[in-house]
């Protein structure tokens, strides 16, 4: 079964198309990447699927449910983590969680059980109580992540999650994106980073609004006979330029 | 220098850019000083009083005459005892009650004395005190009126002259209070908010790592917002030659200078201001519950600082605002020269080089 | 109803946590309520007085000690031409002068009726006005007395006159303070409150974190009701030490049902923090909230009938009066605690701020998109 379904989604910005006409699926388990330059599109087509933004034409489910009239119970099934950082600065780790939590609707033990939990796994324990502003940037990332996960949801949307951080966080921060999606929760994801690209199930390439490409790393390699997804990227974006 | 001016180009660029923040900030001094231009006075027109005469004898109807033809007074109530005055003063009818007793005239041709009371409200105490000294002034004039006629002559007269405002236009008053509140906030706040902004953003410790100095930056940010305040100041001086009639008796020149020396201090307050907070949210609370009512309570725009008591007198002194009033009024309305205003402009100055001090100091300390 | 309690407590933690925002909130208003109600004063007995003596003679020396021991008049300056005095006017060193003609004295005994003329700077009518009438009052008083004088010597009938009392009903020790005590507490309740509140969601767009809240199951009513009941509770308790300390340091009187007053402040504030919001969630920025809430609050405030008179404005400024909260608050407070009013005199007060916090809060609530 698929969570999220998109067909010939696109949305308009006055005489600009931010996205144009996007079709795609994604399984359930799945690490699917959302890939493409700076202004390509992702950021506006993520937030059309997370019910932020209404869509301009086309449709799109996710979870089971439509992005035009259900955006609400989408967002009951749904994680997202976006590009601007999205905990209070001046509230603890501890309270940014219990607050997310609640919002959720995870009772009150649940909401215990959980942040010792995450805090181990994390190995944060220390830092329970310590401002969020005062942490480093990395560390930050990844207690937004599992904040974004602390509902069990069925899908999580990182946008751009590993941004400015250094290569031993972003390895460990994709390393809690495989154990989330070995647990079944599907994980949707946007990235500049090609290396990225190949930790992905699968991936699909943005250029100006549309997807020009979309397949398994392996898959995209051998069709354009290249050996590593930067190349992959590279002939594609010539493409679009000589058209 | 150089890099000065193409800093302050991309400040003004910035500025213009958000059309919604221009918008707002050009027309709502316009429309502000517009409304309460109209709007603050003191100038009583049609008060509603109520009248009860016991006599109903020519000197009580000749008072009663006297005063609803002036204008300030409008007969709504003719009351017929005394336990209905409580009443029409509960339901808020009336501002002020006349009473006279019995046999008014009589008393006064045979007792030499009649005695007249009047009542007012005076849980809107100014408007009390205001309209019991135009009923006062009233009945005193019609007193003189009638003892010319009679053969008792008094022994000497008085006249009066209203120097510098002879129509006793309450504008002359408000319009240079409204015009100082209203530049001493906007300025400080745009000021103290964006470089809060900045701050808040980090994007300022970012340029203090670039080869710009400090004093670059800040100056760079400032100038666009004191070009901005300098356009509302003219816009709004217009306004009140225009549409208040505010006579301009001295010199333009001397006024725009009153107008700049203020609003470098007013400026120089929002860089005070910005240097003491971290965000944004600060520095706009601070401004405004900080700076508000303290300037329309302590710089003599609606009460006079002669009436307070001595320590809030030398209170009134820290506040720019008062020092501004004082050198627009003496500019604008008494037309006098500089030799009026030079200690307001010294003041003011003065302050500016105590908040830029005060800035300097504080943006050391957090950046150290 | 969890989902409003998760809101409210991290409101609160943002609120408590910031030591700067806590003076802001609480000292600085209380301060600004115990010192300013000190200067709305237009009790004028502090008037300066400016002499030109031309005569010098007993009876204008007798004129000068009159004016000065009326208790209005402080002498600041005495000269013996005008000009010098009317500069002296000029830079502010008196208010008013009264100038006594060379041979006064002798002309009032030849029967001349001489003039006294009384200058007003009347830059400040108001002051100007009293302190000419107290000035015109002082000589009138003189001259009957003079001629009392005269005339008891020449036998003749006494002059009469107008013995005009005057009583001041609701506030019988016309004491500004106590009417201005309400007022200002009044106005700092609606400064903070609209600040507050403007200013919370646009910060949470700015700094970018209302974006995570707009993924969130969070519904539009339950976001302003978590973000509105945090600073109904501040404006409370701020009204509660406002009252403290009116009564502590200047016993205010309260003379009817605080209840009542409680009652009212709730909606009131129901209404501005509605308001509030409604900025923050029409701006894009804060800069832009904080422009658009001074525009309102100034016009709220100085419009709200504490400085000067509603019915000293002209008619059209009196209807966009109806739309002033902060008007209908000014008004109640002072009925209430002052007059003993119920809830019967002040229904269509009531009524206007119950209006106006229903239609703000149902705006901001419409208002606040979680999708674009």
């Amino acid at each position: 079964m698929n969570t999220i379904i998109a067909d010939k989604l696109t949305k308009r910005f006055g005489d600009f198309t931010a996205v144009d006409n996007i079709t795609f699926e994604v399984g359930k388990g799945e690490i699917f990447g959302f890939l493409g330059a700076n202004g390509a599109g992702k950021t506006t087509a993520m937030r059309m699927l997370c019910g932020l933004l209404g869509p301009t034409s086309g449709k799109a489910t996710v979870a089971g449910f439509d992005v035009y009239k259900q955006s609400e119970k989408i967002k009951r099934n749904i994680g997202y983590m976006s590009q601007k950082f999205s905990l209070y600065n001046d509230l603890t780790v501890k309270e940014n969680i219990e607050f997310y939590g609640t919002v959720y609707g995870l009772t009150r033990l649940q909401i215990k059980e959980k942040t010792t939990k995450l805090l181990e796994r994390l190995q944060m324990i220390s830092e329970k109580n310590k401002f969020v502003k005062d942490l480093p940037l990395g560390w930050k990332q990844k207690i937004s992540f599992s904040v974004a996960i602390l509902h069990e949801p069925k899908i999580v949307f990182l946008d751009e999650p590993t941004g400015g951080v250094d290569p031993i966080t972003r390895r460990q921060f994709w390393e809690l994106i495989y154990e989330t999606a070995d647990e079944g929760t599907t994980v949707f994801v946007t990235t500049h980073y090609m290396d990225e690209a190949e930790y992905c199930n699968r991936v699909s390439i943005m250029v100006d609004g549309r997807i020009d490409a979309l397949g398994s790393p392996q898959y995209l390699k051998q069709k354009y006979n290249a050996t590593s997804m930067d190349e992959v990227f590279y002939m594609l974006a010539r493409e679009t330029a000589t058209k | 220098m150089k890099q000065l001016i193409s800093f302050t180009k991309k400040e003004f660029r910035h500025i213009l850019r958000d059309r919604r923040t221009l918008l707002i900030v050009f027309a709502m001094p316009v429309v502000l000083v517009i409304l309460f231009g109209f709007a603050i006075t003191n100038d009583i027109k049609n008060a509603e009083i109520a009248i009860l005469d016991n006599s109903n004898d020519n000197l009580s109807t000749g008072i009663i005459n006297k005063l609803t033809s002036s204008g300030y007074f409008i007969k709504v109530k003719t009351l017929q005892s005394n336990n209905e005055l409580q009443q029409v003063f509960r339901d808020g009818q009336i501002k002020l009650a006349v009473v006279f007793p019995e046999k008014f005239s009589e008393s006064y041709t045979h007792n030499n004395k009649a005695q007249v009371q009047l009542i007012a409200d005076a849980s809107d105490l100014n408007t009390a005190t205001i309209l019991i000294n135009y009923a006062n002034s009233i009945i005193l004039n019609y007193q003189q009126d009638i003892s010319k006629s009679t053969s008792n002559k008094t022994l000497f007269d008085t006249t009066i002259k209203m120097l510098y405002n002879p129509e006793m236009k309450s504008v002359f008053m408000f319009v240079p209070g409204v015009l100082a509140l209203i530049m001493l906030i906007v300025s400080a706040m745009m000021t103290a908010v964006t470089l809060a902004k900045e701050k808040e953003m980090g994007t300022f410790r970012v340029l203090t790592v670039s080869p710009l100095k400090p004093s670059t930056i800040i100056i760079g940010k400032v100038i666009p917002y004191l070009a901005l305040s300098l356009i509302n100041a003219c816009i709004i001086i217009i306004l009140s030659m225009f549409i208040f009639k505010m006579p301009i008796h001295g010199s333009l020149f001397l006024m725009f200078i009153v107008c700049i020396v203020f609003l470098l201090t007013a400026v120089s307050l929002g860089i005070m201001i910005s240097s003491m907070v971290d965000t944004q949210q600060t520095a706009i609370i601070v401004s405004i519950i900080g700076l508000f009512l303290p300037t329309i309570l302590l710089s003599g725009f609606i009460f006079p600082i002669d009436n307070m008591p001595f320590i809030l007198q030398i209170l009134c002194q820290i506040f720019p605002a008062k020092w501004f009033i004082e050198a627009i009024k003496n500019v604008m309305i008494k037309g006098t020269g500089i030799e009026n205003v030079w200690l307001q402009i010294l003041v003011l100055n003065l302050m500016t080089m105590v908040f830029i001090t005060v800035s300097i100091k504080k943006f050391r300390q957090r950046n150290a | 109803m969890r989902t409003i309690g998760a809101i409210i407590r991290k409101e609160f933690l943002q609120v408590f946590r910031d030591k700067a925002m806590i003076r802001i909130i609480f000292l600085v208003p209380v301060i600004q309520l115990i010192v300013l109600v000190n200067a709305a004063n237009m009790d004028m007995n502090n008037i300066s007085l400016g002499i030109v003596d031309r005569d010098m003679s007993p009876t204008s020396q007798k004129i000068i000690n009159k004016l000065q021991a009326s208790g209005y008049f402080i002498l600041k300056d005495f000269e013996t031409t005008s000009a010098i005095a009317i500069k002296k006017m000029e830079r502010d060193k008196t208010d008013i002068i009264v100038q006594i003609p060379k041979d006064f004295e002798k002309d009032i005994y030849k029967g001349n009726n001489p003039r006294i003329s009384v200058t007003v700077n009347a830059i400040n009518s108001l002051k100007a006005g009293i302190a000419s009438s107290y000035a015109v009052n002082i000589l009138t008083d003189y001259a009957k007395e003079l001629s009392a004088n005269f005339q008891a010597t020449a036998n003749q009938n006494n002059i009469s006159y107008f013995d005009i009392t005057y009583s001041n009903w609701f506030n019988p020790r016309l004491d500004y303070k106590t009417l201005m005590l309400p007022g200002i507490l009044a106005l700092l309740i609606t400064l903070i409150g609209i600040l507050l509140s403007a200013l919370n969601i646009v910060r949470e767009k700015e700094i970018g974190t209302i974006e995570q809240l707009n993924v969130t199951p969070i519904g539009r009513f339950q976001f302003i009701a978590g973000k509105l009941l945090p600073f109904w509770i501040l404006g409370l308790v701020l009204l509660t030490i406002g009252l403290l300390v009116s009564k502590l340091l200047y016993d205010l009187p309260i003379v009817g049902s605080l209840l009542l007053l409680y009652g009212v402040v709730s909606i009131y504030l129901f209404a501005v923090l509605g308001f509030g919001f409604l900025i923050s969630t029409i701006s894009e920025t804060q800069s832009q909230a904080m422009f658009v809430t001074m525009f309102f609050l100034f016009t709220f405030i100085l419009m709200s009938g504490l400085f000067t008179a509603i019915s000293n404005m002209p008619v059209w400024a009196q209807k966009i009066d109806i739309i002033n909260p902060t008007a209908y608050l000014v008004s109640i407070i002072r009925l209430v605690l002052l007059k003993g009013s119920t809830l019967s005199d002040i229904k269509p007060q009531v009524t206007a701020i119950i209006i106006f916090a229903f239609l703000t809060n149902a705006l901001a609530i419409w208002r606040y998109h979680k999708t674009s």
